[in-house]
């Protein structure tokens, strides 16, 4: 476990241990990414706001099924919030239309106040993803899209775009191998 | 074409959510014993877990930290009613007991109350152990990979005919769709042991009836089923835990 995992961890048993300031702290962390997770999905400020907070309300009462061995807070924070904007979705029946399926140009992604390390791990994650989706092709990233943020089955997305399934399948499958191919070339380049 | 020749191209897609469910359920039941697929499947989850940090970052109300910090210091109980209900007593007892004459009032009468609730409750437990000697035994349920803070309970009488699951933290489901129980044999078939949905706070639960007594079965797990119920599981799964 590295410094900032360890630093991570650290956090995580202040919050099973009811110590508010500590859920401060993780949410000047990670505020910013659940909210605009939960922007991404919901395209609804109010609803991605109420998202948000019920995100940190679990963190504060289910902190301690936190496992550092299955990974990151980030990733286990952007699950839930995920999760919970999904379910917004499915209650409300509310579907984004195809127009707003894209992945947008990322220029607010600089933090602007990073407090610790823990967003700089973040930051550098995040420019690696989106450096690696700016090279797929647009109707890869497009099904991928509409699969992981709008929970559409391929079925679905093929009904919606008015394409074959099987082209569907084929875009998914080649646009996940190539970003498994991308990151991986990038983790060979820092590591 | 063999069941892994099936299952191998759809992992990246089941990595996603995106398969329909009685690809979902083939996908996974594959998985239980291929060591290839499993950690194909890890390299896509990898990218799957960095798709969220993708997003545009936006700030969020400048007063939302403050209002999360005041809600869970102070959390107000959840629908309107109770919450009206809770904040009329809160001020009226404000009222009542705003003069310190009272103070000591309130310190004796609170004590009263307590003293009765615990007589009470010795008197209530007292009954309960005598009516029913057989204990309940709780097992716990703990959330899929995609489903990290859902958990649950399986409750079971100590003779296995009569039990009960608890859920919480589950994803709210279509109209269409149920969550089912599955009671798993140790040869691994699944009887269904209850269908139910869940609240709008992820909550819910079920009697389960079992074909069986629940001491013969090796572990459960609920799945995502058509509202009817299947006769086996095809959806994905979403809770599991196992019966030592």
């Amino acid at each position: 476990m590295d410094e900032r995992q360890q630093k991570e961890s650290e956090l995580m048993r202040h919050i099973v241990n009811r110590q508010a300031e500590a859920l401060g702290k993780l949410y000047d962390q990670y505020g910013r990414l659940v909210y605009s997770v939960a922007l991404r999905i919901l395209n609804d400020a109010h609803q991605a706001e109420e998202v948000t907070l019920d995100t940190f309300h679990t963190i504060w009462q289910k902190a301690s099924t936190f496992n550092a061995q299955k990974g990151g807070v980030a990733t286990w924070i952007t699950r839930i919030a995920r999760n919970k904007a999904l379910d917004q979705i499915r209650k409300e029946k509310v579907r984004l239309n195809k127009q707003a399926v894209q992945w947008e140009p990322n220029s607010q992604t600089a933090v602007t106040h990073p407090s610790t390390e823990t967003i700089i791990g973040v930051k550098q994650r995040q420019e690696r993803i989106q450096a690696a989706l700016a090279q797929l092709p647009q109707e890869q990233k497009q099904v991928i899209t509409m699969a992981f943020f709008l929970d559409y089955s391929q079925s679905q997305i093929a009904q919606n775009l008015e394409i074959p399934l099987g082209t569907v399948k084929t875009r998914i499958r080649l646009g996940m191998t190539k970003l498994r191919h991308l990151l991986k070339a990038e983790d060979e380049k820092i590591g | 074409m063999n069941e892994h020749d099936f299952v191998f191209p759809q992992l990246s897609a089941y990595s996603l959510d995106a398969l329909d469910p009685e690809e979902a359920e083939r996908v996974r039941l594959h998985l239980t014993t291929c060591s290839i697929c499993q950690s194909e499947l890890a390299s896509y989850q990898r990218i799957v877990d960095e798709l969220l940090l993708a997003v545009s970052i936006h700030e969020p109300p400048s007063g939302l930290k403050t209002r999360l910090l005041k809600e869970i210091v102070t959390p107000l109980p959840q629908n309107s009613f109770t919450a009206q209900l809770w904040l009329s007593l809160s001020s009226f007892f404000n009222w009542i007991f705003r003069p310190r004459i009272f103070r000591p009032l309130l310190a004796i009468l609170l004590l009263a109350l307590l003293t009765g609730n615990v007589l009470v409750w010795r008197s209530q437990r007292a009954t309960i152990d005598n009516n029913n000697p057989q204990k309940l035994r709780a097992f716990p349920l703990v959330g899929d990979e995609s489903f990290p803070t859902a958990s649950g309970y399986i409750l079971v009488s100590s003779d296995g005919l009569s039990g009960a699951v608890v859920v919480d933290e589950l994803p709210i489901l279509a109209e269409d769709q149920t969550y089912q129980l599955w009671l798993i044999q140790p040869d691994q078939q699944r009887d269904s042991g209850a269908i139910f949905t869940v609240d709008d706070l992820g909550y819910g639960g079920a009697r389960i009836e079992p074909p069986q007594t629940l001491w013969n079965y090796r572990g459960f797990g609920i799945t995502i089923e058509p509202a009817e119920g299947s006769a086996a599981p095809t959806g994905q799964r979403v809770l599991f835990g196992e019966l030592p």
